[in-house]
């Protein structure tokens, strides 16, 4: 089963269906992606807004402070039958359909921003989705 | 120091964001080359139509030559960039007015990536 292939549910910590991700390509950890909103996207939507806002004024300690509040979604990507979800954190949804993210929880952007990988390369939780 | 997309006065205008920041300022990035610099924007915001057209301006110059200019740094880290600074004025947003950001714009250096 390729990574490549699937398309994830945006779920975040109160079971809310932010949208779907069709996942393009993993660069080291790094997933990039198509975004489709989904029905509860609009409570969520403002606070990508801003962060886009703000990455294009360049306005870095206002973005970090958007990180802070994005991260405090929970969100995760799940398959769409929700039986393998993976945390991720430095999610950024922009205004064209594309999303980046980073599979793993946010106290790692606060360290290094390095995550555990398995000997192919790919991190251990989305190795681990992987194989199912 | 380094202001990326260019040490013009456009460039360093106080966004209707950056005005209401305690203190108000901009962002720059402290250290490296200009090329670091725009290296790092492109990687911390990898699908920003912004920050990863095909060529632009990094701005740079020293905290001393900011200083003769009557503009502050005030080292801010955040989580994406250890390096990150705001550039200050201590009139606040009214420091950034069109005569001081035309001396402050002479003090930059600009290089244009290809």
């Amino acid at each position: 089963m390729e990574l490549a292939q699937h398309t994830f549910r945006l779920i975040d910590a109160e079971q809310r269906w932010i949208g779907e991700v069709e996942i393009d390509h993993i660069t080291h950890n790094l997933i990039f992606g198509a975004f489709v909103p989904g029905p509860d996207f609009p409570a969520v939507a403002e606070i990508f807004q801003k962060f886009e806002a703000a990455v294009n004024v360049q306005a870095l300690s206002v973005v970090d402070e958007l990180d802070a509040e994005i991260a405090t979604l929970g969100l995760r990507l799940c398959l769409p039958d929700k039986t393998q979800c993976v945390n991720v954190y430095d999610i950024q949804i922009w205004h064209d359909g594309t999303i980046t993210c980073r599979p793993g929880d946010s106290s790692a952007m606060l360290g290094n921003g390095l995550q555990k990988f398995s000997a192919n390369g790919q991190p251990m939780e989305m190795a681990h989705l992987k194989s199912h | 120091m380094h202001r990326v997309g260019g040490g013009t006065v456009d460039n360093l205008r106080l966004s209707a964001i950056e005005e209401v920041l305690t203190p108000p300022g901009i962002s720059v990035l402290l250290g490296g080359t200009p090329q670091a610099a725009a290296a790092q924007m492109r990687q911390a915001f990898p699908r920003s139509q912004k920050w990863h057209a095909t060529a632009y301006t990094v701005g740079t110059t020293t905290a001393a030559a900011l200083r003769q200019t009557g503009f502050e740094i005030v080292p801010d880290p955040t989580a994406r960039f250890p390096n990150h600074a705001r550039l200050v004025h201590p009139d606040g947003a009214a420091g950034f007015n069109a005569a001081n950001l035309a001396k402050l714009a002479q003090m930059f250096e600009n290089t244009t990536e290809d």
